[in-house]
């Protein structure tokens, strides 16, 4: 009977929770633990035969392998400026009365409710030959004829760090809006200048809100694939559009599961290295 | 040693003006306490001696140093101790205490001797390098007062700092609080709503009314005994408050009120106190002595009966109606050194006092 009670009301948290993890299993543990297998299988006109190891050999002779530590630095350059940039605001917010806040969280989650393609697709409109930025610099003069940004690694960077920085700001604005204010007032009332109260109080607190926001773009960088390839023509500045090439265009089922896992391991082994970094610069004066 | 002074000090929030025109005095090496209901402002009387609050005007003194717009972190004789400790959750109980002395860039070997010193006197050294959530609540007050007092500041703002924790513990830092106080001679300054806590620390209390003005400023025992309105009276401890006419009577005071004629004390200071005038009187609960027995050496007698008794160990209080729209609350101590009377409900009883336990207010 106790037993029974307990698998109810103490456990009923799994219980609930079986749909979401039956669905986990079926989506993507099963795919990715057969791709795991089949990238130790050669596979020939829509078969797969015997069990090797060649496939993970020749991932690193592909031409593309560098391919991988492009995507983590520009995952890397990615996060940071997120970090960057969305940093000001989350405090800024995080201070802010109720009255200007729920309109600023408003404004900040907009971009959320339009389209991702849509909202791509409107840096055309600025970044295009004849777009906004180009009639605006030759209005300005400082240019003679337009220069040619869509294309650019610039302008992919540039739409990413857009498209990412609500991913950097809502866990930063959790935390820092969490964060007690007379904390603050302590540092300062003990003799810190503000300065020293943000990097003392307010940084080393905010750490697991930065953390959060810092690999949730990490990985999403590093995986791009929509981006470049609606604004970059094709080309491959991240793992996301090759693998998606091996598999979709080469057809080399076995080789693109490969080429997954050891960028895979290699983000994986990023991000721990990020976590380091991070941990050193938000706690470790 | 410098004393803080409010001179002509008005702050507002948000158009809803808090204090106006506060003049106050406080001492300096004195167990100051500020005591009122919530809302009454003073709390924010303490953040703007510590710089967390600018005044709209007016200025705040310390000595003869004006420091209205001196900012916070430059009030380095001023320290505060906060409601729930504020305690920085990333550091240790070495690295909190040690905060202030590693800004004033002292050697290593001097903050580690003065933190040291500082948490062993507050009962902390085998916490020293414990994380903050590891402590209890009493062992977080105390590393927040540990922390406050390590620089040695000329005053200490206390804001209601043992709200949080349960009374016996209370009562226990209490004590150690006045001791700390009387060794430090610095100035306490002590923010509660709590008039018990507030009559055992205090050497002097400023009582605030809910427009955020001082009602009476005097040390515990003559605010308790001599209360100045019968605001003060009803805030610290409880009152019987009786409505009435004084009136002069050869060489002494009457108090003629609808339940009867009671021979008060006039103190000479109190000029409002004229023939026929209306006023007030307080008459404290543990002052009446509650008999059924009819006694004779008593100055003045209600006759009532026992409506309720709420016993409660050390104490008894009784409910005694007077007559059909007056209710007296008696107090009494169940020393029974002597032998006790036994008073239950519905009890017919005579209620003595002598002349000089009541007190005569204005309003």
């Amino acid at each position: 009977m106790n037993n029974f009670k307990k698998l109810f009301y103490e456990d009923g948290a799994f219980f609930i929770s079986i749909p979401a993890l039956l669905w986990q299993l079926l989506f993507l543990i099963l795919p990715i633990s057969i791709m795991f297998i089949a990238s130790f299988l050669i596979y020939k006109s829509g078969t797969f035969t015997k069990f090797t190891f060649e496939h993970y050999k020749s991932v690193f002779d592909l031409p593309h392998f560098y391919v991988i530590f492009r995507s983590v630095i520009l995952a890397f350059f990615n996060s940071t400026l997120c970090l960057i940039f969305a940093y000001p605001v989350a405090y800024y917010l995080s201070i802010r009365t109720t009255r200007y806040k729920n309109l600023s969280l408003f404004f900040l989650t907009l971009p959320f409710w339009i389209n991702f393609l849509v909202h791509i697709y409107s840096w055309f409109f600025i970044l295009d030959y004849a777009g906004l930025l180009n009639s605006l610099l030759i209005k300005l003069g400082i240019i003679k004829t337009p220069v040619h940004f869509i294309n650019t690694v610039g302008s992919i960077m540039l739409v990413m760090l857009h498209g990412y920085l609500p991913f950097m700001i809502l866990p930063l604005y959790t935390v820092l809006e969490k964060l007690d204010k007379k904390l603050i007032e302590a540092s300062l009332d003990l003799g810190a200048t503000r300065t020293y109260t943000f990097f003392r109080i307010v940084l080393p607190l905010s750490y697991t809100g930065a953390s959060a926001g810092f690999f949730l773009v990490f990985v999403l960088s590093f995986g791009e694939f929509l981006i470049p390839a609606l604004l970059g023509g094709g080309k491959t500045l991240f793992v996301g559009t090759l693998i998606s090439e091996y598999f979709l265009m080469l057809g080399s089922l076995p080789q693109g599961a490969a080429f997954t896992f050891v960028s895979a391991l290699i983000l994986i082994l990023s991000l721990l290295f990020c976590r380091l970094l991070l941990k050193y610069f938000f706690r470790g004066r | 040693m410098r004393d803080i002074r409010f001179e002509n000090v008005t702050k507002s929030y948000n158009d809803e003006v808090i204090i106006e025109n506060f003049n106050l005095t406080i001492p300096s090496g004195c167990f100051f306490a500020l005591l009122g209901p919530s809302g009454c402002g003073k709390t924010t009387l303490l953040r703007l001696i510590a710089g967390f609050e600018k005044v709209d005007s007016g200025n705040i003194y310390l000595g003869d140093q004006n420091i209205t717009n001196v900012p916070i972190n430059r009030r380095k004789q001023i320290n505060t101790v906060f409601q729930n400790y504020a305690l920085f959750p990333h550091l240790n109980v070495f690295n909190n205490v040690a905060y202030s002395l590693k800004i004033k860039g002292l050697s290593k070997d001097a903050i580690e001797e003065k933190v040291k010193r500082v948490l062993k006197a507050a009962h902390l050294e085998k916490q020293i390098y414990k994380n903050i959530e590891q402590l209890s609540g009493g062992q977080q007050q105390r590393v927040a007062l540990a922390r406050a007092i390590v620089n040695d500041p000329e005053v200490l703002l206390l804001d209601e700092p043992l709200a949080a924790l349960d009374q016996k513990l209370r009562d226990k830092l209490l004590v150690e609080l006045v001791d700390l106080q009387y060794q430090l001679k610095t100035t306490f300054v002590y923010v509660t709503h709590d008039q018990s806590e507030a009559l055992t620390v205090a050497d002097s209390m400023a009582i605030m009314n809910y427009d955020g003005e001082i009602e009476q400023l005097d040390s515990p025992r003559q605010i308790y005994e001599y209360p100045q309105s019968s605001f003060v009276a009803n805030f610290v401890g409880s009152t019987n408050i009786f409505e009435g006419e004084i009136e002069k009577a050869g060489e002494n005071w009457v108090f003629n009120t609808e339940w009867g004629k009671f021979g008060v004390i006039v103190d000479p200071n109190k000029s409002f106190v004229e023939n026929k005038k209306k006023l007030l009187m307080s008459l404290r609960p543990e002052k009446i002595w509650i008999t059924k027995r009819t006694e004779t050496e008593m100055d003045n007698v209600l006759k009532g009966e026992v409506i309720s008794l709420i016993y409660s160990g050390l104490s008894t209080v009784y409910n005694v109606r007077i007559a059909e729209n007056k209710m007296i609350q008696v107090f009494e101590q169940n020393d029974e050194k002597l032998a006790k009377e036994n008073i239950e409900y519905d009890d017919k009883v005579n209620l003595y006092w002598q002349n000089n336990n009541a007190v005569i207010l204005e309003r």
